[in-house]
């Protein structure tokens, strides 16, 4: 080692100029920290709901009171953000200027509340009474107590509650979701999101005596062994018509199921699973590709795609005791199809229009 | 591009100062000669000897090599992370859905005993009165206690007339601190059920994921839920800030089929299991751990299923990719090739090789680095050096480029915090350092803070 | 979907073509950031190179250290002319029993003072200490010859000039991952390649005098540990501070 240099002093120069960059670290390192909220992100479409619920009801239940007896209050909240809270007898189309098409005040009707078509809203619509939604209008959130009717071609950008019934007429649309206490009904060509309710039904039903019986099946079918108790029973399968099986049935390609075939246990699938007519399936089924299902098909649930669901005419999923939830990316459903639970489409749902002669 | 160095030798710039003349006319050469040209410093050669100066060449030629191709693989990597990246900003995927509506099977909770007499009955009354997400006479109770403890045996005693038997007391001994995976298989025999759920002591009880939780299993290939574990608001200290923005910034680019990886490095935890899957386990008698439970079932061709959001303390996340588990994680190789194992669990079974090997992979690196240094290649070590500190970006002890940590939520707390990614791969080495080092014998205080590592655990570690 | 039930899936191939051509605007801009800051520091190489030897010279003159003298390498890269990077001549003498007490005894005393630290704190530092142990002993086993100092700079230089030449590449393909402002990456560029041309020549005298007074034995931890993988360190450290920063409109 040499005797120490004149420049020792250029050692710390170094160490600063070297550490220069990481001073915004050390620095933010030393910062307290704040609170961080939102790590899980916006709260969901439910959570919106009820908190609209519990805003109505804590500061507007006596201005609801108030304009019963006295009509229609109009009003700003703290925000500044208008509102109207619409008498028992009153109308919206009475306070709205004329050839106007938009509506940015915050509704709250003591009794029901028209719409009229093509009117684009805002905010948030509540209800003591029924809703109508005109043809093709536009609305955000509503919030009834009683019935909500979405009439042709409206949409509804958030969500909707009712606490009865909710009709969601031909070709309306509602990118949310939407949920009902009793059932929802949705018309043909009406698109959705996640809906909810007891029962769900899927355009114009059938008559009753039109069902037809489910044909009863003629042999059992079982699967191939697996190795020691590993899951997967092959690749691809096919189950023949008319055929029972039991027991769970995990496959690493495509599974086809016959007419009439009788399923009890749950199914994986990942390249797709193909029903025939009049399968009854009682058990979960869970597929990596599309998932299409014949007509008749009666299937307690859940039914999980990590693709698409296309459902034929006259599908039951769950039941008002089970309910159950369909998921997929796209679901597309035939008419006179039943679900009770939750259906949920995460790009794309849709009721598809029987086709003529079908 | 290939630079060379040397050639025509060093040139004296106009002002330098005064210098020995010695060396004015020799070429200096970047990187030392085997064998040295003119013998000028014999010393520089390692070992003596002819086979001295070969086995040098050939550790040279291997080790750059070995760098060649660990830095091919890592620039893949990095261009993988880059194109997941690069989708997710794109393409904003869909959030799993969670499921509202199903049959839902029956299950147990598996309740481990922590912390003091008093601190137990308490979690005993808390079960009591919670109001689970999920239909009441589904959920069975398995709630370990340790033998003498009287006063605890007395509340199961009462919470079972309450909840109907569904309640099962499961005597472990008293001194055994043992965790919570570690109670998995004595709690098999006595529980109900198609699943076990496991909770921890030392959280709240859960009212609203059990369902989620439970929801995987209704799929008949999945064999375990892990739930990716967020760190919430932490209290102080920036590594724990570090940690919550490396988990904060993997939550963005997770997807379903890291489920198991992000089991190995630390980033989720053990949520349910499915019981019939394990029973198919050979790990009957030995020490269990999450890692160990996760690669069995993943070997024998079950799949897991990654549960979103939920959050966790800082100190009830594990402690990340171990050596040891890496090693046994190559194990998994032969169940990759087999065709008839669901895609799924193919899928998963690469994401946890990757992982595994990635860790490895820049273990090597550095020791690469190391020894061309001293074999007298600096450019090559300072190569991998620099691709070290590169990829050394994952507090949790995973190697992630840059281009991976560095997808922060947008928001404005933890956007604020990205000017500690330059420390991060300190905290990845501290971490590398810890998982390397012989693991000591886990003091009671330490078990309190890290409640899911079983106590014999550095025997099965390495 | 179609009729068979199987998925139906755009090839990947024409989801790229998609991709590009929804971006193409952002990906054309992005390029041709990359390619004028490309050309724009080779064009400036001569002139950092000139200034790095400029500051070598008057920064070890101020240092004081005897037989020190500050040269130019060539460095040959086929198609371009040759590129003078200065080095540092400091012929190292052999190492004595005083060398390995200073290496070795302070590496303990760190180690041990270490334990005062918190947990997370401690490990690092411990670490480094651990491993520049093994360093000191592996260069004490793989003696260093003469040039090895000369050698340990110019394998800086050309590391350096490396990352000079990478950072636009590198700002190029994390432009709409990291920030998607133009403004923000110019900024960063410039920083960060002020850092290392700024940071080079005050870096080499840094190790110059820490191998002065540590003796030889200290070079393997300085360039493995305080080399490159500092300066990488440096620009992500000035990266994440920019993206830190809050955007305007969120």
């Amino acid at each position: 080692m040499n005797d120490l240099p004149d420049g020792l002093l250029l050692i710390p120069l170094c160490i600063a100029i070297c550490g220069l960059p990481f001073l915004p670290a050390l620095l933010a390192a030393r910062k307290l920290p704040r609170s961080t909220t939102g790590a899980q992100g916006t709260a969901d479409s439910s959570a919106q709901c009820e908190s609209f619920r519990s805003l109505v009801e804590s500061r507007f239940a006596s201005l609801i009171n108030l304009a019963r007896t006295n009509g229609t209050i109009r009003g700003t909240n703290d925000h500044g953000q208008p509102y109207i809270v619409l008498g028992f007898q009153s109308h919206l189309a009475q306070y709205l200027a004329p050839d106007s098409r938009r509506l940015r005040s915050c509704v709250i009707a003591s009794g029901h509340l028209d719409i009229p078509g093509e009117l684009v809203c805002d905010r948030e619509l509540f209800a003591e009474g029924r809703i109508n939604l005109g043809h093709h209008a536009l609305a955000k959130a509503m919030l009834s107590h009683r019935d909500i009717a979405i009439g042709p071609r409206a949409r509804v950008t958030h969500w909707v509650r009712s606490d009865r019934r909710l009709d969601i007429a031909e070709a309306a649309s509602i990118k949310g979701w939407a949920s009902a206490g009793i059932e929802v009904v949705l018309a043909r060509r009406a698109r959705f999101r996640k809906v909810l309710a007891p029962e769900i039904r899927f355009g114009r039903q059938r008559e009753a005596g039109d069902t037809r019986n489910a044909p009863d099946t003629i042999g059992s079918f079982s699967p191939p062994a697996r190795s020691g108790e590993q899951p997967g029973n092959g690749h691809h399968l096919q189950i023949p018509a008319q055929h029972t099986m039991k027991g769970d049935l995990v496959l690493s390609g495509v599974l086809t199921v016959g007419d009439g075939c009788h399923l009890i246990g749950r199914i994986r699938a990942d390249k797709g699973i193909v029903l025939g007519q009049d399968v009854r399936v009682e058990g979960a089924i869970h597929a990596g590709g599309d998932i299409r299902i014949g007509a008749r098909c009666s299937i307690s649930g859940p039914v999980i795609s990590s693709a698409g669901i296309h459902a034929d005419p006259g599908c039951v999923f769950g039941s008002r005791e089970d309910p159950c939830t369909v998921s997929a990316e796209t679901i597309l459903i035939g008419e006179a199809s039943l679900a009770h639970g939750t259906v949920h489409a995460l790009r794309h749902g849709e009721v598809l229009a029987e086709r003529s002669g079908a | 591009m290939t630079p060379t160095l040397g050639g025509a030798g060093p040139v004296p710039t106009a002002s330098a100062p005064a210098r020995s003349t010695a060396h004015d006319t020799l070429p200096l050469r970047l990187t030392r000669a085997f064998p040295p040209e003119g013998q000028r410093h014999p010393e520089t050669i390692v070992g003596s000897g002819l086979s001295g100066k070969l086995a040098g060449a050939w550790l040279r030629d291997a080790a750059l090599g070995l760098l060649a191709m660990l830095a091919a693989l890592t620039l893949l990597n990095s261009l993988a992370g880059w194109m997941i990246a690069l989708r997710r900003r794109a393409e904003r995927p869909l959030q799993p859905a969670v499921m509202t509506h199903a049959n839902w099977p029956v299950i147990s909770i598996l309740i481990p005993p922590r912390g003091n007499a008093r601190a137990r009955i308490e979690r005993v009354r808390e079960l009591a009165e919670a109001d689970f997400d999920y239909p009441a006479e589904r959920i069975h109770f398995v709630i370990a206690h340790p033998e003498n403890d009287d006063m605890l045996i007395h509340a199961i005693e009462e919470l079972r007339k309450q909840r109907e038997g569904r309640v099962h007391p499961l005597p472990c001994p008293p001194a055994g601190e043992q965790g919570l995976s570690g109670l998995v298989e004595s709690a098999m025999t006595c529980s109900a059920g198609d699943a076990l759920v496991l909770l921890d002591q030392d959280l709240p009880v859960p009212a609203d994921w059990l369902r989620s939780a439970v929801s995987p299993l209704l799929d008949p290939a999945t064999a375990i839920v892990v739930a990716r574990c967020v760190g919430i608001a932490p209290e102080a200290g920036a590594a724990a800030r570090l940690e919550m923005l490396s988990a904060q910034a993997d939550a963005r680019i997770v997807t379903q089929s890291d489920a198991l990886a992000r089991l190995l490095a630390g980033k989720a935890r053990i949520r349910a299991l499915r019981r019939q899957a394990l029973r198919t386990t050979r790990l009957k008698g030995r020490a269990l751990s999450e890692e160990r439970i996760a690669l069995e079932l993943a070997g024998q061709g079950w799949q897991a299923a990654l549960l979103d959001g939920l959050s966790y303390r800082k100190d009830a996340i594990g402690q990340g990719l171990r050596f040891g588990t890496a090693i046994r994680c190559l194990g998994l190789i032969s169940g990759f090739l087999k065709p008839r194992f669901p895609a799924m669990a193919r899928r998963q079974i690469r994401a946890a090789l990757g992982t595994a090997l990635a860790m490895l992979g820049w273990q090597a690196m550095f020791l690469c680095g190391i020894v061309l240094y001293f074999l007298g290649e600096p450019l090559a070590a300072g190569v991998a050096v620099m691709l070290c500190a590169f990829t050394a970006f994952d507090s949790h002890g995973v190697p992630d480029s840059a281009l991976r940590a560095a997808i922060l939520p947008p928001e404005g707390a933890q956007r604020e915090d990205a000017c500690l990614l330059a420390l991060m791969p300190m905290c990845y080495l501290a971490r590398q350092v810890q998982g390397l080092l012989p693991v000591r014998q886990l003091t009671p205080r330490d078990q309190a803070l890290e409640p899911d590592t079983p106590s014999t655990l550095p025997a099965e570690s390495f | 979907m179609s009729a068979s039930g199987k998925p139906e899936k755009l090839p990947l191939r024409r989801r790229l073509r998609d991709v590009i051509r929804r971006n193409w605007r952002d990906i054309m801009a992005a390029s041709l950031l990359m390619a004028s800051l490309l050309l724009l520091a080779g064009m400036l190489v001569p002139g950092i190179l000139m200034l790095w030897s400029e500051a070598l010279a008057r920064l070890t003159s101020l240092a004081g250290i005897q037989h020190v003298s500050v040269m130019q390498m060539p460095l040959l890269i086929p198609g371009l002319p040759p590129l003078q990077v200065p080095i540092i001549e400091h012929p190292l003498g052999m190492m004595e029993n005083r060398d390995w007490l200073t290496n070795l005894g302070g590496a303990s005393l760190v180690f041990l003072l270490a334990g005062l630290l918190p947990a997370s704190r401690r490990t690092l530092i411990r670490t480094l200490c651990v491993l520049h142990g093994l360093f000191v002993i592996m260069a004490g086993v793989a003696a260093a010859d003469a040039d090895a100092f000369a050698r340990h700079s110019a394998a800086l230089g050309v590391l350096t000039l490396c990352l000079i030449a990478a950072l636009p590449v590198f700002l190029c393909l994390t432009h709409s991952i990291i920030e998607p402002v133009f403004s923000r990456r110019l900024l960063t560029w410039f920083a960060a390649s002020s850092y290392l041309v700024l940071a080079h020549p005050v870096k080499l005298v840094g190790h110059l005098l820490a191998t002065d007074l540590m003796g030889p034995l200290a070079l393997p931890t300085l360039f493995l540990a305080f080399g490159p993988a500092l300066d990488l360190l440096a620009l992500i450290a000035l990266h994440s501070w920019v993206a830190s920063w809050r955007r305007s409109s969120p």
